[in-house]
């Protein structure tokens, strides 16, 4: 993955040109709604992936990139929106740059053009998740079952697992068909030969005891083992062979009667049942013109699917996004399911029926090679046996088995009526056949069973073959089966784990115990969460939409790192903690802190406690924020970049223009005066309006910072910690030589005096207020610049320490 | 990092090199198939899975 350092933005949405650096940090982007924050999620998230996840989906029919990337006032001049992502990869160790216009967004310039780095690029396109809304983040929790299973599976990139399992049970069922069909034919020759041998078990013994009755009336050597290459008619002569090419009598009489048993018996009885709910289902098709679309839809889907390998429709060629096309299609899938049922029902009667063909022409064949049927019959015989090969292979499609509904209501065996009276000629015929001698009756009855054992090794052999094909098929789909399924329950088992521990750590103070349950089956996955010990229940049964807010959002942190492990060094969270209260947020920050610290999160909110909580928990830095005060179509986002502030106060009195500098401090010292009353627990008078006026919160800020030293000298005096001492000492007396340059203590006691008049200053007078301004703040932050936060109370109720966020700076204030 | 996909077919190769009937050859087909850009079909898997070496039977 990656870290952001820089993006810039040109006439892309609401934004008309904007730098901001990132220097792979957290970052925040502030500002109230409408002030263009989300200008900056889709920045990212377009250069990433060439996609605006917020002009797809629902609801969004009308809009396209193409013409609602750019910024409104260069909406025909897609060429102009561009987004440049400047990016540290951690695994190259190196920065990478990629640049994107919504005119040519699928042909991101990349710098340096190399594979390795082409190839993040190419991995990062298919992660659009690292850009969520809370409206996407909440949907994992309050989506119905089937719904999360299938967004938790786009977006742990699961699709593929179904895909693979959907090949192995085709090829399944595929070769479990070929071994039935070899099988009915190994069948069928076995019936064939024994038959001919008149022995109701194929047994070696009762085998080798026909043939060797003949063998002895006709002086050649008995068999005795029957082996895999045993000749049957061995020792005969070639004359004798050519000579006994005709069948036995007895053998051709055991033919026409086993044709006739099944006659008798009707072909059709075996799969009598088969057949009747075969003709129940082809009725519905008949009857409800809407299923077999439905039908002929799950098949055309299902094929799609299976086609789908690459960027592009099979049907239409053109480029999709293709996990969206296939959650698309499988939801229509999961419309036709009981088309589905309907479907399957059909094509396996057609298999069965195709199987009983075999066996029917297993008893057919033989009797229509015996030399008294007349050319007519042979004619009859040939295209029945012929027909039903035909009218089976039709059978192997849906639109074959519905097109010969027909044909199952009259018979589909189709027997001939002219049958039994062929039947009866031709066995007239046999009988009539002058009896040959002994040794030639013997001789061709040798010769037909090797002849009926060679077809019974052949199709043995080939059945046997399909067997093993069809265990390796049944055995690699059970195997991938019970691999997958493996998987997923230890992944749902980490995933519930690490979403418990992160929505424990957010609300440690009231759901300390809090657990989760994750029921993936059949699809679903199903999810329930402890309340307050009363039982397991639906998030959105008795949690609050706060509470609903940070599990979705811990759910999501949960995911992505079982995703991506190591490799989850970045992500955008736009306003997703919008409905969670003041003191939440502040363990949110906490936990992105603590358990999230190699992740650049790039936070958007309209909510400046909590942009100022990030700061002061150290999730982000001091200079790693942007906030947005306001937006118009012209400029774009109006920005108070808090980092910079020093240099553009510096810049405006370059310019001489004092009132433009007093103005900047003047906001700055507003924002900041809240940040720090709020962070050292300042009192100040309570205002309904939070209309607070910044000498005030000042004044009280700088009051409180007064106490906390007093309270942290007396503190480490009670513990006789010298060095301790020394430091508060010298804090002490920096804070009275800060506060008396800024005039600080007079305007403590008289807040009136205060920055109204600062705008008719001289530049040279100002800078001295700019200069102890700027060291008064320093007093309050940490000196680290890699931390630099605000110092703040541990506990924030009954505190024990004055510290910064990565504890360089830290007073106890807890004297023994 | 290796995606859940790509370690379940790992595993998958390594129980079918240890399952009967899948030899060395086999399992380096069925490796060859799934590693592929494009998703095999079935008609492919069954190709190599009916490459069995045929044996007298008595």
């Amino acid at each position: 993955m990656i870290q952001i350092e820089s993006i810039h933005i040109e006439e892309f949405r609401g934004i008309r040109d904007l730098t901001l650096n990132m220097d792979r940090g957290s970052f925040a982007v502030s500002g109230p709604n409408g002030s263009g924050k989300s200008g900056v999620v889709d920045a990212i998230q377009f250069a990433l992936t060439g996609e605006i996840g917020r002009l797809k989906g629902a609801g969004t029919g009308d809009l396209s990139l193409a013409e609602h990337g750019p910024h409104v006032e260069r909406r025909s001049d897609p060429d102009a929106a561009a987004v440049r992502l400047t990016v540290y990869v951690p695994h190259l160790k190196r920065s990478a740059t990629i640049t994107r216009t919504v005119k040519k967004y699928k042909q991101p310039v990349i710098a340096p053009n190399e594979e390795a780095v082409r190839a993040v690029f190419a991995n990062l396109a298919e992660h659009l998740e690292v850009t969520l809304s809370r409206r996407d983040i909440i949907k994992f929790i309050l989506t119905e079952a089937t719904q999360r299973s299938r967004d938790v599976q786009t977006l742990l990139k699961l699709d593929d697992i179904d895909l693979v399992r959907a090949t192995l049970k085709t090829t399944e069922n595929k070769l479990n068909s070929e071994y039935l069909t070899a099988k009915t034919q190994a069948e069928a020759a076995e019936e064939s030969l024994k038959r001919h041998l008149d022995i109701p078990v194929l047994k070696p013994e009762d085998l080798l005891l026909a043939v060797n009755k003949r063998r002895t009336l006709l002086a050649l050597r008995p068999i005795t083992e029957l082996k895999k290459d045993t000749d049957l008619s061995e020792g005969l002569s070639s004359g004798e062979t050519q000579d006994a090419n005709s069948l036995t009598k007895e053998t051709a009489l055991a033919d026409l009667k086993a044709l006739r048993e099944t006659e008798t018996s009707g072909p059709e009885s075996a799969l009598h049942e088969t057949v009747t709910v075969l003709l129940q289902n082809l009725g519905k098709v008949e009857k409800d013109s809407s299923l077999l679309p439905l039908i002929k839809r799950h098949t055309f889907i299902q094929t799609g699917l299976d086609m789908m390998d690459s960027q592009h429709c099979p049907l239409c060629d053109l480029d999709w996004d293709m996990i969206e096309l296939r959650a698309h299609l499988r939801e229509k899938l999961e419309k036709s399911k009981e088309a589905k049922i309907v479907r399957d029902q059909i094509v396996e009667a057609g298999q069965k029926v195709s199987t009983e063909i075999v066996s029917l022409r297993g008893v057919i064949d033989p009797v229509s090679k015996l030399p008294e049927v007349s050319k007519d019959a042979s004619t009859r015989f040939g295209e029945w046996s012929g027909g039903l090969a035909v009218f089976s292979k039709s059978l192997s499609s849906l639109e074959g088995i519905i097109g010969a509904k027909e044909r199952f209501e009259a018979g589909w065996a189709a027997t001939p009526d002219s049958l039994l009276g062929d039947l009866d000629t031709i066995r007239a015929q046999v009988m009539a056949r002058p009896d040959k001698s002994a040794t030639k009756d013997a001789s061709a009855f040798l010769v037909l069973a090797q002849e009926r054992m060679n077809i019974l090794r052949m199709a043995r052999r080939n059945a046997e073959e399909k067997r093993a094909n069809a265990l390796l098929g049944k055995a690699a789909y059970k195997t991938y089966c019970d691999v997958s399924e493996e998987a997923l329950i230890t992944l749902y088992q980490e995933v519930e784990q690490e979403f418990g521990s992160c929505y424990r750590f957010i609300n440690q103070d009231d759901e300390g115990e809090f657990k989760a349950q994750f029921d993936a089956t059949d699809g679903k996955l199903g999810l329930l969460v402890d309340f307050h010990k009363r039982g397991m229940f639906p998030p959105a049964a008795y949690h609050s939409e706060g509470h609903q807010d940070g599990m979705g959002v811990c759910l999501y942190l949960a995911l992505m790192r079982r995703v991506m492990g190591n490799d989850f060094t970045f992500a955008v969270l736009d306003d997703v903690v919008m409905s969670v209260d003041s003191q939440h947020r502040r363990q949110f920050c906490k936990l992105l802190k603590t358990k999230f610290p190699n992740t650049q999160f790039v936070i958007t909110t309209h909510d400046q406690v909590w942009a100022r909580q990030l700061r002061s928990e150290g999730v982000i830095g001091s200079k790693s924020s942007v906030a947005f005060h306001t937006w118009t179509v012209e400029t774009g986002p109006v920005l108070d970049e808090v980092a910079e502030v020093w240099d553009k106060i510096e810049a405006d009195l370059g310019k001489n223009d004092v009132p433009a500098a007093a103005g900047r401090l003047r906001r700055h010292l507003e924002y900041v005066a809240a940040d720090l009353a709020d962070e050292l627990g300042a009192k100040v008078s309570y205002k309904a309006d939070g209309g607070y006026d910044m000498g005030e919160l000042l004044s009280a800020v700088i009051g409180r910072q007064g106490d906390l030293l007093k309270s942290a000298l007396k503190a480490a005096k009670s513990w006789e910690d010298t060095d301790q001492i020394t430091a508060i000492e010298a804090l002490q007396n920096a804070r009275s030589e800060i506060l008396a340059a800024s005039n600080g203590e007079q305007w403590v006691i008289n807040k009136a005096i205060h920055y109204n008049g600062w705008a008719d200053f001289s530049k040279n007078d100002f800078r001295p207020v700019v200069k102890a301004f700027k060291e008064l703040l320093q007093q309050f932050r940490c000196s680290k610049p890699k931390c630099d936060s605000w110092l703040s109370l541990t506990p924030r109720i009954d505190p024990v320490d004055l510290r910064c966020a990565c504890g360089a700076f830290r007073l106890n204030l807890k004297a023994k | 990092m290796a995606s859940i996909q790509e370690d379940i077919l790992e595993e998958f190769y390594r129980r079918l090199s240890e399952a009967e009937g899948f030899t060395e050859e086999k399992v380096k087909l069925v490796r060859e198939l799934f590693s592929g850009s494009k998703k095999p079909k079935a008609a492919d898997v069954i190709k190599v899975f009916s490459q069995s070496p045929k044996e007298e039977l008595p």
